[in-house]
């Protein structure tokens, strides 16, 4: 009796730790996280014109985006990056910047050296590239 | 009787072992020291500054304001070092450390956010008094102000300063100046000039040759297009596919310009890198009395 009374007391001496998973470095990631906005279906705020662009973009997110699919290699995608460059610039600025990222959408060629990739694997690129945000 | 004897001293043991390890004072200054350095050891510094900071004493110890200064100019935070910079005692003044720091957060802060010292903090190189500084200090200081002056105003009269480095660096930083001075960058008018020509021409004139390409058949196909549908007598189709082409064609040159002005802010960010490397192969030029506190 003695001797188990003994081996039980060593015992809990011997191994007072609970927590038996090694305390390793984690691997860690620091590929940006990807973001994706979620869509405002709302007229809330709006003049004249800007309704009838809103009215534009909700039937193209309806009839367009969501029949096709998130296949944008992009991210942003080039309809949120159109979205985008339209609120930080103006209409026709705004046009240019979502030609030239259509253009840029259909190069099958090599593009990771141009662009950082996000968590989601796709090449992470906003406006912010090619406009100075918060602009006068 | 000797396995009682046995059997107490081992419950003896086992409960000197519980009361001792109670007694002990996890949280002592002496700890919390070794804890914030072994934290700094580990370059987790914003924690080892949360650490040093809880030492009552921290305000008054040169080696701990030196050590959290550090800490602060490496995560880039510059206002924060210029602070704790202006709090260091007068003895350590004195020795040109604190010029030296400041120096060095200055030269950090022009490389990384292109801010002129002279704006906000005031920091006047003539106010330096180098008489009272040791010749190791006076060195260190006179190599990384070189630097300086080269993030900020890179120019020529500073090849006569080259001597104060030693004969086996002189080609190197004599080939930095030249590509500070001199970078190769490119002209976004050129480059928007050649996509006005061809289509593309000026994206691979800004090292972008894929995206060239594509912009040049893209629009060359909706020129195509919309040329047929003309000859076809398709008005509609072919004043659309007339627009699209319109589009493609100025927004390839607008994309061009911003691709040529991202290629020469990577060029000059790749110089500062190299210049940054140089420097953090060489500690920064740092005194030794200055590396001893922070290492």
């Amino acid at each position: 009796m003695r001797i188990i009374l003994l081996i039980v007391l060593i015992q809990t001496i011997a191994h007072p730790q609970v927590d038996w998973e090694r305390w390793g470095k984690k691997e860690i990631d620091y590929r940006k996280e990807s973001f994706s906005k979620s869509r405002d279906y709302s007229f809330d705020g709006l003049g004249v014109t800007e309704t009838i662009l809103k009215g534009a973009l909700i039937s193209y997110w309806t009839f367009f985006s969501d029949i096709d699919g998130d296949n944008c290699p992009f991210e942003p995608s080039c309809s949120a990056f159109f979205i985008d460059a339209v609120k930080t610039t103006n209409l026709i600025e705004g046009a240019l910047l979502f030609f030239d990222r259509f253009a840029r959408d259909t190069n099958p060629f090599n593009r990771r050296k141009y662009y950082r990739i996000v968590k989601s694997g796709r090449f992470y690129d906003p406006i912010g590239n090619y406009v100075k945000i918060g602009r006068d | 009787m000797s396995s009682r004897i046995y059997f107490i001293i081992c419950i003896f043991i086992s409960l000197f072992q519980q009361i001792t390890a109670q007694s002990y004072e996890l949280l002592s200054p002496a700890n919390i020291r070794k804890f914030a350095d072994h934290l700094y050891k580990q370059e987790d510094y914003l924690r080892s500054i949360e650490e040093y900071k809880k030492l009552e004493n921290y305000l008054s110890s040169d080696t701990l304001l030196v050590r959290i200064s550090f800490a602060e100019i490496k995560m880039g935070h510059y206002n924060e070092a210029d602070k704790i910079i202006s709090i260091m005692s007068k003895s350590l003044r004195y020795t040109g450390i604190t010029d030296f720091l400041s120096l060095r957060n200055n030269f950090l802060r022009i490389n990384h956010t292109k801010q002129s010292y002279n704006n906000e903090y005031k920091w006047d190189r003539t106010s330096v008094n180098m008489n009272l500084w040791s010749p190791d200090v006076q060195e260190s200081f006179n190599r990384l102000d070189f630097f300086r002056e080269l993030a900020n105003f890179p120019r020529k009269d500073l090849l006569e300063r080259i001597n104060i480095f030693t004969p086996e660096e002189r080609d190197t930083i004599n080939t930095l100046l030249i590509m500070n001075l001199d970078p190769p960058l490119k002209s976004p008018l050129i480059a928007g000039g050649l996509s006005s020509i061809i289509p593309g021409l000026g994206k691979v004139y800004a090292d972008r040759p894929e995206e060239g390409i594509i912009s040049l058949i893209l629009t060359a196909t909706c020129v195509y297009i919309s040329y047929t549908n003309f000859e076809a007598k398709h008005l509609f189709r072919g004043w659309f596919f007339g627009g699209l082409s319109a589009m493609f064609y100025v927004s390839n040159i607008y994309g061009t310009v911003k691709a040529t002005e991202q290629y020469n802010l990577g060029v000059k960010i790749g110089i500062n890198n190299i210049v940054e490397t140089f420097l953090q192969a060489r500690d920064y030029y740092s005194p030794t009395s200055l590396l001893e506190m922070v290492r």
